[in-house]
């Protein structure tokens, strides 16, 4: 005669402890993934805009030695400073309605030359050693990827910095 | 000879049986395989991903969505942000503190909402809007001297915004007592 069988108990669930922590990460694996931030931020220091007349900045040569304006038109950079610091290559003007061209215009295929702007401003800053400011304008249309393009270009670089306080103006009369 | 007693053909038969009952038993008898869900190391794929995001979320000071109306520009700066008011200038409207503060039109801000008409550079709702947070920032303040108001605005300006409407938020902002800025980019240098 066969033995009696022993009652089984039933197998204990050995997860269950677990379940409510797999709860809580599976809910929130997907909230942090979506709000998970996979690129980089950065800020970049400017200060406010300065609404002034071309008359105006020519008077104040005096307060500022230098005076350093880079305007960016659809024709490309115009570069202007104080008379006392002109450049040879510096025509002074800052809009492309004087009917000067601009004193680096745009390469051939249409875009602006980031690479030139940048050595102009380096030739700038090796007879201004104590300038760090710099004088930004644009034309209305301007998009505003080209003017932090700008930026970009007169920061130069922690080994050779250029002019890195910005001053955003309108300028154009 | 017992005319009751089982043949050999019956006695066969019986154990026969006996022995594929005893089988059947034996079957029914046999261990149940627990099949354990090993989630050792699921769990450890779950808890490092968790902290990974987790310390992801809580390092960026603004939480910035992009999308096709809002792109920021590329630049190599890797100047670090800080918690302050900010200022988004999308495709199609400009918020303050992510809440919509108005419209625009083609990329401009229609001339109903300027102070000084289409060629002024006041924007009456946006500055209602950053004037707001300015006094709820000189609240905190007021209370708190280790967060003083310093009047920084963060600027998220989608990449195809044209100059003159940076310029009117600035202005604008400007006229709220913000004075100074700081321009959200996406750096390139730090990936």
């Amino acid at each position: 005669m066969p033995k009696r069988l022993k009652r089984l108990q039933p197998p204990q669930d050995e997860i269950n402890p677990l379940i409510p922590i797999m709860n809580l990460v599976c809910m929130l694996i997907p909230f942090l993934l979506l709000s998970a931030a996979f690129i980089q931020y950065a800020a970049i220091n400017v200060q406010a805009p300065k609404i002034q007349s071309a008359s105006q900045q020519q008077q104040q040569p005096d307060q500022m030695p230098l005076n350093l304006t880079v305007m960016v038109t659809n024709e490309g950079f115009h570069f202007k400073v104080n008379p006392q610091h002109r450049l040879p290559w510096m025509a002074m003007e800052t809009d492309s309605a004087s009917g000067a061209g601009p004193d680096i215009p745009k390469k051939p295929d249409g875009e602006y030359d980031y690479e030139q702007l940048t050595d102009k401003l380096k030739e700038i800053k090796e007879k201004h050693q104590d300038e760090n400011q710099i004088i930004i304008g644009c034309e209305d249309n301007i998009k505003y990827e080209i003017l932090i393009k700008v930026m970009d270009a007169s920061r130069g670089t922690d080994e050779s910095p250029l002019f890195k306080d910005v001053v955003l103006t309108r300028g154009i009369a | 000879m017992d005319p009751q007693a089982p043949t050999t053909n019956e006695v066969v038969d019986k154990l026969w049986a006996d022995k594929r009952e005893l089988k059947k038993k034996k079957r029914r008898m046999r261990p149940i395989i627990k099949e354990e869900l090993i989630i050792t190391s699921l769990m450890d794929a779950f808890t490092i991903i968790l902290c990974f995001l987790l310390k992801t979320f809580g390092s960026d000071p603004i939480q910035i969505k992009e999308s096709d109306e809002m792109r920021l520009p590329l630049s190599v700066s890797e100047m670090p942000l800080k918690p302050a008011a900010t200022v988004a200038i999308t495709a199609n409207s400009v918020l303050v503190d992510d809440v919509k503060v108005l419209d625009l039109r083609h990329g401009a801000v229609d001339e109903s909402y300027k102070r000084d008409g289409q060629d002024g550079l006041y924007i009456t709702p946006l500055y209602d809007a950053l004037h707001e947070a300015v006094q709820k920032q000189k609240a905190i303040a007021a209370r708190n001297p280790a967060v003083p108001f310093q009047g920084l605005l963060m600027v998220l300006g989608h990449r195809e915004t044209n100059y003159r409407l940076i310029t009117e938020v600035l202005y604008t902002a400007g006229q709220a007592e913000f004075d100074k800025f700081k321009f959200v980019v996406v750096s390139t240098k730090a990936q």
